[in-house]
């Protein structure tokens, strides 16, 4: 019975060093703060009391990842969800790096759509690999790789239009 | 007539992975010989990486408590037990993470520097593959000098270690421990080797026959990239490109 106890204790260890992370990766896909931190919660729930757990920290990354986004789609939070948003083609690959600060670039990821956030979220700020990332939300990481970019244009679009100098673009000699 | 260079929806996509460390070898290598060339590409580079890193460094915000859920309903006295011999064991093993730590920490150098020399000994065109993640900033930056990415290996002790080829011939090694590490030893006479942590990561920087003082520039800017915010880094980035126009073939 001991044994269950430090085993319990461990499990929620182990989940305490990633509860930020997945909290974050709640709002992204709730957008709703308190809806997130529900799912979260209940998401927390179902990992500490399943019966196991993937050993591997990578493995056990994905499961918990995965079993949050499925409580966000089964209870139905992600009516929201913007489908196909038009993301600005990027005619012009100069902008201002001064701008790039932690403001801008926080206001920018609340304004992407859900699908590009979560790409944003999952690469970008919580380290998986295209394929991991693609595993998780069910799509060909061709997908991953085009929706991420098309994301990253539109933060940079996003950060130019609201208070950067939108450099000219350069002409190469011919 | 000028005409102007517009990059394609594929080539935007195409320079994002590269910035992951997401392309193909071939793809990788195309990508970095046209990063040599085109100042656009090269400065869209930098803006994707410097996006980046705005975005690992947002913090994680006010995050709710994680929910209690208790599985036993062990009686009092039997938990109070419980926290006291833990608390004992805890205090009897204080010392164990310590000597692991420091056992690890040499065979860090020591698997690095075998690591470097079996790179350093491959065949003049070694098989190339993708940088991982963990150093795709860093490769970046070197694919801006000729300096490609053509090795890669993960331990099992979650040691990154990427190998470079530069287009003058010379090796130079990579290596990334998850923690930060004690200095590596100065009298490396053989070889130039830096060592330096940031991030909370171990970095230890091989060179073989790298004339010293390019090497302490490389080394230098590196740690910058890695440590300082990004104002600091650019001058010593342009330095660094300057000297590596005229630099001298590696000395093996």
């Amino acid at each position: 019975m001991w044994r269950d106890e430090r085993k319990a204790s461990a499990r929620r260890a182990r989940l305490e060093r990633e509860w930020a992370r997945l909290f974050r990766y709640a709002c992204a896909l709730a957008r709703d703060r308190e809806r997130a931190a529900d799912a979260a919660q209940e998401a927390a729930l179902r990992v500490l009391s399943a019966r196991s757990e993937p050993a591997d920290d990578p493995a056990y990354r994905r499961w918990l990842y995965s079993i949050l986004r499925n409580l966000l789609i089964d209870q139905g939070r992600r009516q929201q969800r913007e489908q196909g948003t038009p993301a600005p083609e990027p005619a012009d690959w100069r902008f201002d790096e001064r701008a790039l600060s932690a403001i801008t670039v926080r206001q920018a990821l609340e304004q992407l759509p859900v699908a590009m956030k979560e790409v944003v979220v999952l690469v970008d700020l919580d380290g998986f690999s295209y394929a991991e990332a693609a595993a998780l939300i069910g799509v060909p990481a061709g997908t991953v790789m085009s929706r991420l970019s098309r994301a990253r244009a539109m933060l940079l679009s996003i950060i130019g239009g609201a208070n950067i100098r939108v450099l000219p673009a350069r002409h190469a000699a011919g | 007539m000028p005409q102007v260079d517009q990059p394609s929806r594929s080539d935007w996509d195409r320079l994002n992975a590269f910035a992951d460390g997401e392309l193909a070898p071939a793809e990788q290598r195309a990508m970095a010989e046209r990063l040599a060339t085109s100042s656009e590409t090269a400065e869209a580079l930098r803006g994707i990486v410097r996006l980046k890193q705005e975005l690992q460094a947002l913090p994680a915000g006010d995050t709710p408590p994680l929910p209690s859920f208790r599985t036993s309903s062990r009686p009092r006295w039997r938990q109070v037990a419980a926290i006291a011999a833990v608390l004992a064991i805890a205090t009897g093993l204080a010392l164990i993470p310590m000597l692991l730590r420091q056992e690890a920490s040499e065979s860090f150098l020591t698997a690095s520097l075998t690591a470097h020399e079996q790179f350093a000994a491959m065949p003049p065109q070694p098989a190339a593959t993708i940088a991982p993640a963990a150093a795709s900033a860093i490769t970046n930056e070197l694919a801006r000098l000729g300096l490609l990415p053509v090795w890669q290996a993960t331990s099992a002790a979650d040691q990154v270690r990427v190998g470079f080829v530069g287009l003058r011939g010379c090796r130079l090694s990579l290596h990334i421990s998850p923690h930060a590490e004690p200095a590596p030893p100065s009298d490396q006479p053989a070889r130039t080797l830096a060592g330096w942590n940031a991030a909370g990561h171990g970095y230890l920087l091989i060179a073989s026959e790298m004339p010293p003082a390019r090497f302490e520039m490389v080394a230098g800017f590196l740690k910058a990239l890695t440590s300082e915010p990004a104002d600091k880094v650019a001058p010593l980035r342009t330095a660094l490109q300057n000297d590596w126009r005229s630099a001298q073939p590696c000395l093996a």
